[in-house]
């Protein structure tokens, strides 16, 4: 019950996470939620049957209820976890650093802009999966001598989009400030 | 779609801009020939490093129609270039 209860909590967060619950209600079966007629009734009627069994609060039921009839805005997929959450997927990886060195010879600060189709991105990564294997260990063995634990042999074509994803949510600022020089670094995706 | 044109651009010292437009798909027509001449030497190439010749040059196929906007840009007050591939 407390477990439940926890759950439920989460349904404020967003309705991800409420179609996973549903799901695990056995009320939401993967697909759109219908707003209208028989489906809308079905849902209702088993959201009143776990309140009478005494699975959830009354509380509870009418945040269901009223998360139920709210239409969703987000596509459903046999995976509840690929849930789309409407954000535009990201086209470009950009990297912005601002520089000023200071010093007698100061002449102003030097500006880079970089913009990466991250269609490269993913040919790069394909490219990375034709490296072959005596190349990648050779690559392996000097990063980790330098004190950089990547396994080059773990990039693969078919972790492709998942790592593309990840690079989406990617947001790097770096802001150093030493006695003469400021450096300002921002890598995103736009 | 493979990009076809490549803008350079470069300041100097007096803020003068100076623009190239280079053509690739002119590159791209005069390096054709040689690539179907390198052809054997480059599927042996990769039959000696165990890569699969039709896989690298589809993954090199989409490396250069990936290029497309891609743009650099290094701005100082005393100079600045800038490249952008179309």
């Amino acid at each position: 019950m407390r477990e439940r209860t926890t759950k439920f909590e989460s349904i404020q967060t967003g309705a991800p996470h409420f179609a996973l619950l549903l799901r695990e209600a056995g009320i939401f079966d993967g697909r759109p939620l219908n707003h209208t007629g028989e489906h809308m009734n079905e849902h209702r009627r088993q959201i009143l049957q776990m309140l009478a069994e005494g699975k959830i609060s009354a509380d509870e039921a009418e945040r269901l209820i009223a998360a139920s009839e709210t239409p969703s805005s987000y596509s459903t997929s046999s995976d509840a976890a690929s849930i789309s959450t409407g954000k535009p997927r990201p086209k470009y990886l950009r990297v912005l650093v601002d520089a000023e060195e200071g010093g007698a010879t100061y002449d102003g600060p030097t500006r880079v802009n970089v913009r990466v189709p991250m269609q490269l991105l993913r040919a790069g990564v394909r490219l990375a999966g034709l490296i072959p294997a005596q190349a990648l260990n050779r690559a392996n063995q000097a990063m980790q001598e330098q004190g950089v634990p990547i396994d080059l042999s773990q990039i693969k074509p078919e972790n492709l989009e998942e790592l593309v994803e990840q690079l989406s949510e990617l947001t790097v600022d770096v802001d150093q400030k030493d006695a003469g020089a400021k450096v300002k670094v921002r890598v995103f995706c736009e | 779609m493979i990009p076809f044109v490549a803008v350079v651009s470069l300041r100097n010292n007096d803020s003068r801009t100076f623009r190239f437009w280079i053509p690739l798909f002119l590159i791209w027509l005069l390096l054709l020939p040689l690539v179907v001449l390198l052809s054997p030497f480059i599927f042996i190439a990769c039959l000696v490093c165990c890569v699969n010749p039709f896989r690298g040059v589809a993954v090199m196929w989409q490396i250069l129609t990936a290029l497309g906007d891609t743009d650099v840009e290094v701005e100082h007050r005393s100079a600045g270039m800038s490249f952008h591939i179309l």
